[in-house]
C-alpha cells in the first residue's frame, strides 16, 4: 500500500505505518485516521496499541509509512510535542516525590513557567481530588491516585491532544468512573484524546469511536455499539481485589449478566458476565451502596485474547 | 468539576524554547541532588582538604616566602587534588548513578521523551546536572586553591600561577566530564541506583588496589595506568605539572570520555525506543 495519508486535517493520520523491532514486525501497513473526541485504542497486550502511541507521541519513527499529528511529523518536529498530553502506562513513576512536585516538574518540562506550573500543578490536583495528598510521596498512592496524578501531568500545558496508555488499568472502580468523567468533559470542550485499553468495557461510557487492534493490524473501526456487538457474544472476564472477596462475590452474583463468581485466593475475586457493559456500568453503584473497599479491577488479557482469535477468524472485521 | 479552572482551551502562553528544554532537566536534577541527605554531607566534607591546603598555603606564606614573594610550595597542588578526586568519586556514586536507573525503574523516560525533549537532551541534561555537582567537590576547589596560589604570587610567578591555573582548570574539567560521562554511561545500564553506584565504586577503588599490587609485584610505575585514580594522577602530571609521561594516561583518559559519551548516545537511543515498544 502506497504511504498517501488517508484523512488530511484530521488529529492523527498513519498511512501505511509499519514499525519493526528487530525481527518482530509490531505495526502492519496500517491506515488509520482519528479526529476529535476520544478515540478508544483496544486490542490484548502486544497488539501494537503501544507502538502506536509511541509513533503518534513521537517516542519513536516508523519503520515505513507516514505519520502526522496535528498536521507535522511528530519524530522530526519537537515542538509539535508540546501540543500533545501523554500519560504512560505503568504506575511506577518517579516514586520518591510528591504529587505536587512529580505534576509541577512535568509541567516544567512541557515548557511551561516554574511558577506557573506549580499552581497550575495544585489546582489541577485539587479539581481532581488529591487536595488531601498533594504533599505525600507517589508511593504512598493508590492506583486510582497515581493514574489521577499521571492524568494531571498530562494535560497541565492544556495540549491540543491527549493520549493515555492504559490509564485505568488496575484502578479501583470509583476512580475509573472519575478519571472517564474528567476526559469527557476535556473532550467536550474540544480535546481530541487517544486512549488505549486492552478492555473496549471500561471505555465504552466515555469514547465516541473505537479503533481495534491485532497483532499489528487494523481489526475493525467503528463507534462503539458497532464494536461491541461484536464483542459481547462472549463471556468476559473481570478480576477484582477486595477486603471482603466473599460479600463481594455474593453482591455480584445479583447483577444481571454475571454467569459465575470465583474466589481466588484470600482477596482476588473473578466474575464472568455476558453483560460487560451493563457490568461496568452498575460496578460502582453496588461498591457505594455495600462499602466494599474494592482496591483493584482488571480484565485478565487472556479472555481479551479468545474474543480476538474470534474475530480474526472471521467473526468481525 | 473539570480538571482546569474555567474549562480547557489550549495554551497560548510563553513556553520554554524545545532547543533548551535540557536545562530544565540539569535545573531540576541539580536541586534534586541536594535534597539527598548524603550528597550534602559529602559536598560539605569536600571543603575540608581545600580549606586544610589553603590554611597552610597561607601559613607558608607568611611565615616563610612573604619578604620573597615566592609561590609557595607548589607540590600541594596534586595531593589537594588527589584528596578531592576521592569525594568525587563518591558524589559521582552517591548522586549520579540513579540519574538514568532511577527514571528506568520508574519507568520515568517515556514522560521526558514525549515532552519536547530528545533522548541526547535528556542525556545532555543529566550531564550537565553531574558534571556542576562534581565541579563544586573537584574544579571548584582546585580553582580556588590555585588562585590563592596565584594571590600571593608576585613578580615571574604570577605568570606561573596563571598558566598554573588554566592548566588546572582544563585538567579538572576533563576529569568531571570524562567521570560525569562513565558513571550516566553506567546508570543507563542499571535499573538500581545502588548497584550502579556500587559498580561504579569497584571500577574506580578495585582498579586502583589491583594496580597497586601488581605494581609492587613488578616493581613497575606503568601499572598505575591500568587503575581509574592511577589515570587522573597521571594525567593531571601533564598539564600542571609539563611532564610529558603524563600524555599518555590522559589520553587514555579521554577516550574513556569519548568512548563513554558515544555508548551513552547509543544507550539512551536505545532505552527510549525499547521502553515504547516493550
Amino acid at each position: 500500500m502506497s504511504a498517501t495519508l488517508p484523512m488530511p486535517g484530521a488529529t492523527i493520520e498513519l498511512a501505511a505505518a509499519v514499525k519493526r523491532y528487530g525481527p518482530i514486525l509490531a505495526l502492519n501497513d496500517l491506515t488509520l485516521s482519528v479526529g476529535g473526541g476520544i478515540t478508544g485504542l483496544v486490542g490484548p497486550n502486544g497488539a501494537g496499541k503501544s507502538t502506536i502511541i509511541g509513533l503518534v507521541t513521537g517516542l519513536m519513527p516508523p519503520s515505513s509509512g507516514k505519520v502526522r499529528v496535528l498536521g507535522s511529523d511528530p519524530w522530526t518536529d519537537t515542538a509539535l510535542r508540546a501540543r500533545i498530553g501523554y500519560c504512560p502506562d505503568g504506575d511506577r513513576a518517579w516514586h520518591g516525590m510528591s504529587g505536587r512536585e512529580f505534576v509541577t516538574r512535568l509541567g516544567v518540562l512541557a515548557g511551561l513557567d516554574p511558577a506557573d506550573a506549580a499552581r497550575n500543578a495544585e489546582d489541577a490536583l485539587v479539581r481532581i481530588g488529591l487536595s488531601a495528598a498533594l504533599d505525600k510521596p507517589i508511593s504512598q498512592y493508590s492506583k486510582g491516585m497515581r493514574q489521577k496524578a499521571k492524568l494531571c501531568q498530562a494535560v497541565l500545558h492544556r495540549p491540543e491532544l491527549l493520549v493515555l496508555d492504559e490509564p485505568l488499568n488496575g484502578v479501583d472502580p470509583l476512580s475509573r468512573v472519575e478519571i472517564l468523567k474528567t476526559l469527557r468533559e476535556m473532550a467536550a470542550q474540544g480535546m481530541a484524546i487517544l486512549v488505549s485499553s486492552h478492555v473496549l468495557h471500561e471505555l465504552e461510557t466515555a469514547i465516541d469511536r473505537v479503533v481495534l487492534i491485532h497483532r499489528g493490524r487494523l481489526l475493525a473501526e467503528g463507534t462503539v455499539e458497532e464494536i461491541r456487538d461484536l464483542l459481547d457474544e462472549h463471556p468476559h472476564a473481570v478480576r477484582l481485589e477486595a477486603q471482603e472477596p466473599r460479600k463481594l462475590a455474593s453482591a455480584l452474583l445479583a447483577l444481571e449478566g454475571v454467569v459465575g463468581v470465583q474466589l481466588l485466593d484470600g482477596k482476588t475475586v473473578d466474575v464472568t458476565t455476558r453483560d460487560p457493559g451493563q457490568f461496568y456500568a452498575s460496578l460502582p453503584e453496588v461498591i457505594t451502596a455495600s462499602g466494599f473497599a474494592v482496591e483493584a479491577l482488571w480484565s485478565p488479557d487472556s479472555n481479551l485474547e479468545a474474543v480476538f482469535r474470534y474475530l480474526v477468524k472471521g467473526g468481525g472485521g | 468539576m473539570g480538571i482546569y479552572r474555567g474549562g480547557y482551551r489550549t495554551y497560548t502562553g510563553p513556553m520554554l524554547s524545545p532547543q533548551t528544554r535540557f536545562l530544565v532537566v540539569a535545573g531540576l536534577e541539580f536541586r534534586r541532588f541536594f535534597r539527598q541527605k548524603w550528597v550534602r554531607w559529602l559536598a560539605l566534607l569536600g571543603c575540608v582538604p581545600v580549606v586544610l591546603f589553603a590554611a597552610i598555603v597561607l601559613v607558608k606564606v607568611l611565615v616563610e616566602n612573604m619578604a620573597a614573594g615566592a609561590i609557595p610550595s607548589l607540590e600541594l597542588l596534586p595531593k589537594l587534588l588527589s584528596a578531592q578526586l576521592q569525594f568525587m568519586a563518591l558524589l559521582a556514586a552517591v548522586a549520579g548513578a540513579g540519574l538514568i536507573a532511577e527514571d528506568r525503574a520508574g519507568n520515568a523516560l517515556l514522560l521526558y521523551l514525549a515532552r519536547p525533549l530528545s533522548p541526547e537532551r535528556y542525556a545532555v541534561g543529566k550531564l550537565i546536572a553531574l558534571v556542576g555537582l562534581l565541579a563544586l567537590a573537584y574544579l571548584v576547589p582546585a580553582f580556588l586553591y590555585v588562585s590563592l596560589e596565584l594571590m600571593v604570587a608576585a613578580g615571574g610567578g604570577a605568570m606561573h600561577a596563571v598558566l598554573r591555573l588554566l592548566a588546572t582548570l582544563a585538567t579538572t574539567s576533563v576529569h568531571v566530564l570524562v567521570t560525569a560521562l562513565m558513571v550516566l554511561a553506567l546508570s543507563s545500564l542499571g535499573t538500581r541506583a545502588r548497584y550502579v553506584g556500587l559498580s561504579w565504586i569497584g571500577i574506580f577503588y578495585l582498579s586502583e588496589i589491583l594496580a597497586a599490587v601488581a605494581g609492587q609485584a613488578l616493581d613497575a610505575e606503568w601499572t598505575a595506568m591500568f587503575s581509574l585514580p592511577g589515570l587522573y594522577r597521571k594525567g593531571a602530571e601533564l598539564l600542571i605539572e609539563g611532564r610529558s609521561d603524563g600524555a599518555l594516561p590522559f589520553l587514555i583518559l579521554a577516550f574513556l570520555g569519548i568512548g563513554s559519551a558515544l555508548f551513552l548516545r547509543w544507550r539512551v537511543m536505545r532505552l527510549a525506543d525499547a521502553a515504547e515498544g516493550q
